[in-house]
C-alpha cells in the first residue's frame, strides 16, 4: 500500500468535511492534493496528535483527523499519555499514523533501529491500534474513539517536490475561518480600532 | 485543600471564558493546579511536558478556544522548538501562565537558571510578556493577554512574580 492509496482510503471513512491536520513531508503533499481547502499543513515534528487533539476539543462537533507520521510521532512520545487521557472520550477525533519506516523527507534513513510495537505503545495507555496494510483494513467509518490507526505504507518512486503554494501561516489563517465557518461562529477580530 | 489566593485567581480565568487549562504541573503554581483540577468550571488537562500542553492548547486557540497553558519557565526551555514552529512559522499561538522560578531571591540553585533562560527565550520568540504581582491585578492582565492573542500575532506570556505565587498559597 502506497501513501497516496491509505491517505484517500483514510479520506474515505472521515466525514467529508474533515478537518485534516497534516505532518510534513509526502504527507503534507498528498493531503493537500486530496483536500487543500480543509487540511493544516505543518512544519513541526512531534506535534501533530497534541496539536490535532486541541483541534478536536475546540471544534466540536466538527471532526478533526491528525495525521502524524511515524518518525515525527516518534519525536514527542510524551504526548502518548495525553492521548490516553483524551482519545476515549473524544469522538470528534481520529488520529491517524502513516508508517514507512523512514524519514523519507531527511534522507530516507531509517526512523528507528528497532522494531516498534505500535499496539503495545498505545495499549499502555488504554488506547486500540487498528493496523492497516491495505485499504480494507481500515475501519468502515471513522472516527472510532479511543482508536488510532496506523498505515504501514512502502513507496516506490522518490518523495515528491513541495508543490504547495502556502505557508504555515496562511494555512493556519485559512484553517482558523475554515473551523469558524464550518462551526458557524463568528471569525477572530484582529483589531479593534480602524 | 485550596487556598483563598488559588481560589481568586482561578475565578479570574472562569470570570475571563477561559475553558481549556493544558497543565505540566510545578510546585509554584500547585495551588492553582489544584484548583482547577477540582473544579469542573473549565476543563483542566494535565499534561508531562511542556511542548504537548502548548501543542493542544495552540490547536483548541486555533478552533476558537479561550485555552491556556500553565507550566513553570523552565518549560520553555522543553516547549521551545515547538513554540518556535508554531509562533514564528505557524502563526500558532495561546497564552502561558509562567511560574516564575529563579527569581532574585531564589533559593535553590537548580532554580537560578531558569530566571536567565527566560527572558532570552520570551524575547527571541517574539511572545509579548507582562508580569502578574497579585492576584488583584490578575483579571486585568488576563483581559489584556487575550486582547494581544486575538490579534492573531503574538503568543502572551504572564510571568506569575513570587508575589503573586504567595498570594495562591494564602500568605
Amino acid at each position: 500500500m502506497q501513501t497516496s492509496e491509505f491517505l484517500a482510503a483514510l479520506l474515505d471513512r472521515l466525514p467529508p468535511d474533515s478537518l485534516l491536520v497534516s505532518a510534513l513531508g509526502r504527507t503534507s503533499e498528498e493531503l493537500y492534493r486530496l483536500a487543500a481547502a480543509r487540511t493544516l499543513v505543518t512544519d513541526t515534528m512531534g506535534d501533530v496528535a497534541a496539536l490535532s487533539t486541541g483541534l478536536a476539543i475546540g471544534a466540536r462537533p466538527l471532526t478533526v483527523a491528525g495525521i502524524d507520521t511515524d518518525g515525527s510521532f516518534l519525536m514527542n512520545l510524551s504526548v502518548v499519555t495525553a492521548l490516553g487521557a483524551c482519545l476515549p472520550t473524544l469522538d470528534n477525533h481520529t488520529l491517524a499514523i502513516v508508517d514507512n519506516g523512514l524519514y523519507e523527507s531527511a534522507g530516507g534513513m531509517p526512523s528507528r533501529g528497532v522494531p516498534l510495537d505500535w499496539r503495545q505503545l498505545f495499549g499502555a495507555v488504554g488506547l486500540t491500534v487498528v493496523t492497516v496494510r491495505t485499504p480494507a483494513d481500515l475501519p468502515e467509518k471513522l472516527p472510532e474513539p479511543g482508536v488510532v490507526v496506523v498505515g504501514h505504507v512502502t513507496n516506490d518512486d522518490p518523495a515528491p517536490p513541495a508543490a504547495k503554494p502556502i505557508d504555515g501561516v496562511e494555512s493556519a489563517y485559512l484553517i482558523e475561518k475554515y473551523v469558524a465557518r464550518q462551526r458557524g461562529v463568528a471569525y477572530r477580530r484582529p483589531a479593534v480600532k480602524t | 485543600m485550596t487556598v483563598v489566593g488559588a481560589v481568586g485567581a482561578y475565578q479570574a480565568l472562569v470570570d475571563s471564558d477561559v475553558d481549556l487549562i493544558t497543565a505540566v504541573p510545578d510546585s509554584l503554581l500547585a495551588p492553582l493546579h489544584r484548583c482547577a483540577a477540582e473544579r469542573d468550571d473549565i476543563a483542566y488537562l494535565p499534561v508531562c511536558d511542556e511542548a504537548t500542553a502548548v501543542g493542544i492548547a495552540a490547536g483548541a486557540r486555533l478552533a476558537g478556544s479561550r485555552s491556556l497553558v500553565l507550566m513553570e519557565n523552565s518549560g520553555l526551555r522543553r516547549a521551545c522548538e515547538t513554540l518556535a514552529r508554531f509562533t514564528l512559522s505557524h502563526r500558532l499561538h495561546t497564552v502561558l501562565l509562567l511560574a516564575r522560578r529563579g527569581a532574585f531571591g531564589e533559593a535553590n540553585w537548580w532554580g537560578l537558571p531558569h530566571e536567565e533562560t527566560m527572558h532570552p527565550h520570551l524575547r527571541m520568540l517574539s511572545v509579548a510578556a507582562a508580569e502578574v504581582d497579585s492576584v488583584e491585578a490578575f483579571p486585568g492582565l488576563l483581559r489584556r493577554a487575550y486582547d494581544t492573542l486575538d490579534t492573531g500575532q503574538r503568543t502572551v506570556a504572564l510571568v506569575a512574580n513570587p508575589s503573586f505565587v504567595e498570594e495562591l498559597r494564602g500568605r
